[in-house]
């Protein structure tokens, strides 16, 4: 089992453990989710955007009280790869694993 | 792909932060709609404790409790559901704990005025937020700490207008603190 190149990114890390952590049914709002990992717009955008191509994220833009609202949520995929993930860099941490 | 074990620990650590910012951000955003009721609530009944007839005045603070009640419970069912379902009686049953705590407390300290009874609440779920913020995050904390500071300069400084005080300082303080919960 290696590291999985497309979640180990710092920001996609930091944006698969804050979905991770919603029940599978939420999704959460883009807005909140730059205030929570202090991104800017744009580089939180191409990494989403990353995420939704590998299959680890979904998008969905909808409209709240007429305002354009987009939202995110960890698919099953992700939500596997990311445990994956993090077991894989925990093993790696108690020797078990391979670094590299 | 080569990642050492220090960049794994550092990702992990990142990991935690991550998921610990968004157990608080959740907790702020559940907690928010039930501060806002109650800060209506105790704005409401102690602004008409202050101004309207004792006769309506004494029935404030039970038909406030009754409204807030009612829309708490409401609010209850806008909140996420939780996979653990049957804890969600545990909140319920925290309020009856609460109420049998004040009514077994005025049992056995004898108080002379609606403003004592009145601090004594105020001080109590002051002290409670902020057993609460311990869990849930600093702000909770500092809510808790604000109102347990303003109840005490309203018991010491602003007995004459104690009702208007209470209830436009302490239950605006609640609303402000709900809002602020949902800043995040």
């Amino acid at each position: 089992m290696g590291p999985d190149e497309i979640i180990h990114q710092s920001l996609r890390l930091k944006i698969m453990a804050t979905l991770n952590t919603l029940p599978t049914s939420e999704k959460l709002e883009f807005t909140r989710l730059r205030a929570l990992l202090k991104a800017t717009d744009g580089n939180l955008g191409a990494h989403i955007a990353t995420l939704e191509n590998a299959g680890y994220v979904a998008v969905e833009k909808d409209f709240a009280d007429k305002k354009p609202r987009t939202r995110v949520q960890a698919t099953a995929a992700g939500r596997k790869a990311f445990e994956r993930h993090v077991g894989y860099l925990r093993e790696l941490i108690d020797g078990n694993g391979v670094e590299g | 792909m080569t990642i050492t074990k220090d960049a794994a620990a550092q990702a992990l650590g990142e990991v935690e932060a991550a998921r610990g910012r968004m157990v608080e951000a959740r907790s702020y955003a559940n907690a928010s709609p039930f501060l806002i009721i109650w800060g209506a609530v105790w704005m409401f009944a102690d602004l008409a404790i202050q101004f309207a007839p004792p006769s309506l005045a004494n029935y404030a603070w039970p038909a406030g409790i009754l409204v807030g009640t009612v829309a708490s419970i409401a609010a209850s069912f806008t909140l996420p559901r939780r996979a653990d379902g049957a804890k969600g009686w545990r909140a319920f049953g925290l309020w009856g704990v609460i109420a049998g705590f004040f009514v077994a407390l005025f049992l056995v300290i004898p108080v002379t005025s609606g403003v004592e009874i009145h601090s004594i609440f105020g001080i109590v779920f002051g002290f409670l937020y902020m057993g609460f913020g311990l869990w849930m995050g600093w702000r909770v904390i500092a809510l808790g700490a604000a109102l347990v500071a303003l109840t005490l300069i309203g018991f010491y400084e602003v007995r004459a207008w104690y009702g208007l005080y209470m209830g436009l300082v302490s239950g605006g303080a609640l609303i402000l603190g709900g809002l602020w919960l949902r800043k995040i």
